[in-house]
């Protein structure tokens, strides 16, 4: 299975996205959500991380850090928890 | 109209992210916020031991509960204190280790030696020695709780400041054979710069032996007024609404924690302490007093929102409604804040800043005239509001105030809703007109 993290404050609201966008791969992708002190602990075989609207002025700093593309995910699609869209976004980016 | 507000919430967006980037990203800042969310355990535990002891008063006509409570907390008073005292009462030991940890995760070096050096730095400044007999010692751990924080934060910055520096500069670096096994060398490199740091806790220490004090006692006296500042009502309201004002950006207040953890915890932390003691509570802005009384539902007090979310007009909030009222409950407000948007629309930003300014006002003037109690422990900022009130504060008049505070807050909320509802519904009904017409 591939991996992608989600990162926000404390790793709470984040949780519930990445429940939403694995059921929206059909589990072809393992998705976890940290916290931003703890998300440099889990990078090992991370294809793609994406970054909540709220710490969305971070992007750049964990940019520099590692080396799978950084996004942040759109405050409308975070809002409805619309795990269909934030996969699409996944896979336009790393391919299916 | 619309477009001039547009404009502005764009042009300041463009300066607040900056803002916010730079302060979540300063490594001091950032580290204390990180030490301050990652003792949960330590205020848990400690908020439990309080309530434990924390029965309510008895008569002969109260239940077998109560009654049994109140002997269990006559009979384990040392204990249920102790438990209090050695965990919440001693935040600043555990901050101390905190800030220390995430300042090397963040220069990427070895924690170990620092952690231990600034344990060293706590105790030698903010223990006051008394009686250093051979068969008896005892000293004064008065500063462990939040009194002590601030000293906590600076014997840890200074700690890692300097330890780093000098092992940049390698100074004391003394050069072994390559014979020697590497761990080895690491020993021996870490050993001059420790020495050197505790040098100068020990001479921080006899600077304010001499003068009959120690540094957190000292600290403590002289910026007094400073700390009275920090628990006053206008302290609360100028809090709140910078708080508040970031997440009309959708920014998270993590930028603005690395200030706020301290106050709030260490005024959680003494309240705790007087609590466990049979004294009256010092403070009001308190963690508990932040979570569960000003942002009830998470940033924005959008628990009263996402209630009216439930029963709305407009097809699209309905379903917003449906997904964030859980997580409100649980003070996560982000499904409501970017869903609605309540982010950067110029329609909600008077009631997302006033909402929970008006909580802390309300919630303040209450616990100041006494009429409802001061908080003195924290379970979870996850927990509901209505619960987290009643057992922060063990009084039921608090249930009552959380109460009042949603429906002033869904009164706050209502005309502005409203005149967005009515935006949203002609929208959708257009959209439903044209899809008719295409088909």
């Amino acid at each position: 299975m591939r991996k992608v993290i989600l990162v926000c404050n404390a790793g709470m609201s984040t949780g519930i996205m990445a429940k939403k966008i694995e059921e929206a791969s059909g589990n072809t992708l393992e998705v976890k959500a940290y916290g931003e002190a703890e998300f440099e602990d889990h990078l090992d075989g991370v294809e793609m991380i994406l970054v909540g609207p709220q710490i969305r002025y971070l992007v750049p700093n964990i940019q520099e850090k590692v080396s799978c593309p950084v996004d942040s995910i759109a405050p409308q699609h975070y809002g409805v928890m619309n795990g269909k869209a934030v996969y699409q976004q996944i896979i336009d980016r790393i391919g299916a | 109209m619309s477009n001039v507000m547009d404009t502005f919430t764009a042009y300041l967006e463009k300066h607040v992210l900056p803002i916010a980037n730079k302060l979540s990203t300063q490594r001091h800042l950032h580290a204390i916020r990180d030490a301050f969310i990652s003792l949960v355990p330590i205020t848990l535990f400690g908020g439990i031991a309080t309530i434990l002891s924390s029965c309510p008063t008895v008569d002969e006509n109260s239940n077998a509960f109560l009654l049994a409570w109140s002997d269990f907390v006559a009979a384990n008073s040392t204990l249920l204190t102790w438990a209090n005292t050695m965990t919440l009462g001693a935040l600043s030991v555990y901050i101390c280790i905190g800030v220390t940890y995430f300042l090397c995760k963040h220069y990427k070096i070895d924690a170990f030696i620092p952690v231990v050096l600034s344990t060293a730095g706590f105790l030698l400044i903010c223990f006051g020695p008394v009686e250093l007999g051979f068969d008896a010692k005892t000293a004064n751990i008065l500063y462990l709780d939040g009194k002590g924080l601030l000293c906590a934060i600076f014997i840890a910055i200074l700690t890692v400041e300097s330890y780093h520096a000098m092992r940049e500069h390698n100074v004391g670096r003394i050069s072994l054979p390559p014979s020697v096994p590497a761990s080895l060398s690491e020993a021996f490199a870490s050993l001059v710069p420790g020495i050197i740091i505790l040098a100068v806790d020990t001479a921080i220490f006899q600077v304010f032996n001499l003068m009959g004090t120690i540094l957190p006692a000292f600290i403590y006296t002289n910026l007094a007024p400073v700390f009275d500042a920090t628990d006053s009502l206008g302290f609360a309201i100028i809090a709140t609404a910078l708080v508040q004002f970031f997440w009309f950006f959708g920014v998270h207040d993590a930028a603005l924690s690395g200030v706020l953890g301290p106050i709030r915890d260490g005024g959680l932390s003494l309240n705790a302490a007087a609590a466990a003691a049979g004294q009256e509570l010092p403070n009001i802005f308190t963690t508990p007093f932040w979570v569960y009384f000003v942002v009830i539902g998470g940033c924005g007090s959008v628990l009263a929102l996402a209630i009216l979310l439930l029963r709305s007009k407009s097809k699209q909030l309905r379903t917003i409604g449906r997904v964030g009222i859980v997580p409100a409950f649980f003070n996560i407000s982000e499904p409501i804040i970017f869903g609605v948007p309540l982010m950067m629309n110029p329609i909600f930003f008077i009631p997302f800043l006033l909402t929970s300014t008006v909580n802390a006002i309300i919630a303040y003037l209450c616990m100041m005239t006494g009429l409802v109690a001061k908080t003195f422990a924290l379970l979870s900022w996850n927990m509901p509001s209505i619960f987290g009130a009643y057992l922060s504060t063990f009084d039921w008049k608090a249930v009552v105030l959380v109460v009042a505070l949603i429906a002033i807050d869904a009164l706050l909320y209502y005309p502005f809703y409203k005149a967005y509802e009515k935006q949203l519904v002609a929208q959708e009904e257009s959209e439903e007109a044209d899809a008719v017409e295409a088909a």
